[in-house]
């Protein structure tokens, strides 16, 4: 009786339909459709519940119907209008568009002492002149660094090899630090660098102002050593005593690694992982190699398909998962800021991953010679010779930069939702444009999605993801759980009660 | 072994909207070229190009792949049609501010 009632009054109520999206799962799950709203909360549903949806054949009531109506799928027009609380919602994950940019890579100097052959920046060699931050420039960036409206602030040191240069970091630390106590910004100091260069002097000034390490490990030295030559043929010696001096003096959590993939890489997936279990990081990153610099030179040799990629790094998931259910807390990197991205109404901040896009709008590069380009990735095209991205001079206000036309012509390539391709794809609430990447690969900043490795990798890896949320069993769920909560799986709260 | 195979469509319920985001998405394991006579849209189908393993796909099978792909976009359509607005409405409220 209260079937037909109910029935009877969705039918004189009805419901109409908020914007959404669909994508087929190609697999044999009865609910082999992911249906997205435009917050980026989902659903999986039949073929049938899709069309009953489009349909206005749903009933009220039902679970799915509940469903539907709580994530913003459809709204009932007589009852509540749902669109203060959506753009709520969708402001929450656009938030990175308010406070300006909020990454600031300052490249200090080109030099280097590897001669790594997938090298993404190009270098300059050891004593090579001309090559290093002159202090005005320095002065210059830290000035447009505090133009920035953002109340949080990242500061990365880059090279090159940044330890280099470290007169240049102390003086930029220093600058920042003092110009700090009146703005009262939440600002974070990382080094990206080798560690082969650390000395007591830089760690006790490091412990000063909290700085953090990000260092490369790309697995055991085999490996290691073959994708990171020095002349003393010893980079994985090397790195490791330094990952333990600074652990040592600045504590666990004050140096983090990525790991770059080359093709003979992809042979070890548990080597490497392993590698990392050993040397007690908590997070892993398994990065594909970039089509930049040195590495698109040297791309017949050390790079590889997506595909492979995509192979390797399923792989490697499962070994992490089953890993993790015995015990040892490692997360990957990608597949937390993807989590991040599904399961929360936040964005994950990651600038590859944005939409409008991250290059500029959130992240600026000062390099050496006071070029600033609006990414780590537009710089890395100049050394390929194409320089037409930058935004201007480190002398010019940060207003000034963002006005600039490159700006303009990476934000209309840089709405992923407006891109075609894009526009109709289910994963786009929690996936990126990155219009640099795509002008590397394909010599156009929209680029074709068809043939796009950037939307190869994200579309396969969030499907595998999204499979892995409905069909995981529950061990799986927790250990994806415990990397978004990044907390180990006994800290992690059982749902329910436990009494 | 390539092939060539020609689809005709009710413009009326496949709009050219539809076909070319279908042509978009398959393209690269198929090649199609659209074009209009009166009412109807011809879809002149080809494998796109034998590395990207077009070759493994029959003529059979592609009619199976772009019949789905359309009546995907055009129900992408009946739910855009519907909603029509309201995605401009809603990003236009939640970022007023950031001047995007």
């Amino acid at each position: 009786m209260f079937k037909v009632a109910a029935a009877i009054l969705a039918r004189e109520v009805g419901y109409k339909l908020l914007p959404f999206r669909f994508l087929r799962l190609d697999d044999t799950s009865p609910k082999n459709l992911l249906i997205t709203a435009e917050t980026g909360e989902y659903l999986f549903v039949s073929e049938l519940q899709l069309r009953q949806l489009v349909g206005k054949q749903l009933e009220r009531g039902t679970p799915l119907y509940k469903n539907l109506l709580a994530r913003h799928f459809i709204y009932e027009p007589q009852r509540h209008n749902p669109i203060a609380e959506i753009a709520a919602q969708y402001r929450s994950r656009k938030e990175f568009l308010f406070g300006g940019p909020a990454l600031h890579l300052f490249v200090v100097t080109l030099r280097c002492n590897h001669t790594c052959q997938y090298c993404q920046v190009s270098r300059a060699p050891l004593g090579g002149s001309g090559h290093d931050m002159s202090p005005e420039h320095a002065s210059h960036a830290v000035n447009r660094l505090f133009e920035s409206p953002s109340p949080v602030l990242t500061v990365e040191f880059q090279g090159g090899e940044p330890l280099l240069a470290f007169d240049r970091i102390r003086q930029i630390v220093e600058e920042v630090a003092e110009r700090n106590e009146h703005e009262k910004r939440s600002i974070q100091f990382v080094i990206s660098s080798t560690l082969h260069h650390l000395t007591d002097e830089i760690l006790d000034f490091s412990k000063t102002h909290g700085i953090q390490f990000s260092t490369s490990l790309d697995g055991p030295a085999f490996l290691h050593n073959a994708n990171r030559p020095t002349p003393g043929k010893d980079a994985y010696e090397r790195t490791l005593k330094g990952i333990e001096w600074v652990r040592k003096r600045l504590g666990s959590d004050a140096a983090s690694a990525l790991t770059t993939l080359t093709a003979k890489s992809l042979q070890y997936p548990y080597a490497i992982i392993d590698e990392y279990v050993q040397q007690g990081f908590n997070s892993i990153a398994l990065r594909p190699l970039s089509p930049y610099g040195f590495a698109k030179k040297s791309s017949q040799r050390l790079d590889y398909s997506m595909a492979e990629y995509i192979d390797f790094y399923k792989t490697s998931l499962a070994y992490l998962i089953r890993i993790n259910q015995q015990g040892t807390y490692l997360s990957e990197g990608y597949t937390s800021l993807l989590l991040n991205n599904v399961l929360t109404p936040f964005s994950s901040g990651y600038v590859d991953l944005r939409s409008p896009v991250g290059a500029g709008v959130g992240t600026l590069l000062y390099n050496y010679d006071g070029d600033v380009y609006p990414s780590d990735e537009a710089r890395m095209l100049l050394e390929m010779g194409e320089d037409g991205l930058r935004l201007g001079y480190v002398t010019q206000p940060l207003q000034e930069l963002l006005r600039s036309p490159v700006i303009e012509l990476l934000l209309s390539a840089g709405v992923a939702e407006a891109l075609p391709g894009c526009s109709d794809c289910a994963l786009v609430p929690y996936c990126g444009a990155d219009p640099i990447e795509h002008f590397a690969r394909q010599g156009d900043l929209i680029g074709h999605r068809a043939f796009s490795t950037f939307c190869q990798k994200n579309s396969e890896l969030l499907t595998h993801l999204f499979r892995l949320l409905r069909d995981g069993d529950d061990d799986t769920q927790r250990v994806l759980l415990s990397w978004l909560a990044r907390r180990s799986l006994e800290d992690l709260p059982v749902a329910g009660y436990k009494g | 072994m390539t092939w060539a195979g020609t689809i005709v469509l009710d413009e009326s319920a496949y709009p050219l909207s539809v076909a070319q985001k279908a042509a978009y998405a398959l393209s690269s394991i198929l090649s199609i070229l659209i074009s209009r006579q009166g009412d109807a849209l011809y879809l002149v189908v080809t494998p796109a190009d034998l590395q990207n393993g077009a070759s493994h796909l029959s003529e059979a099978q592609a009619r199976v792949l772009i019949t789905r792909s359309l009546n995907d976009f055009a129900l992408r359509q009946q739910i855009q049609l519907e909603t029509s607005g309201l995605r401009e409405l809603l990003a236009g409220v939640a970022l007023r501010e950031a001047g995007v």
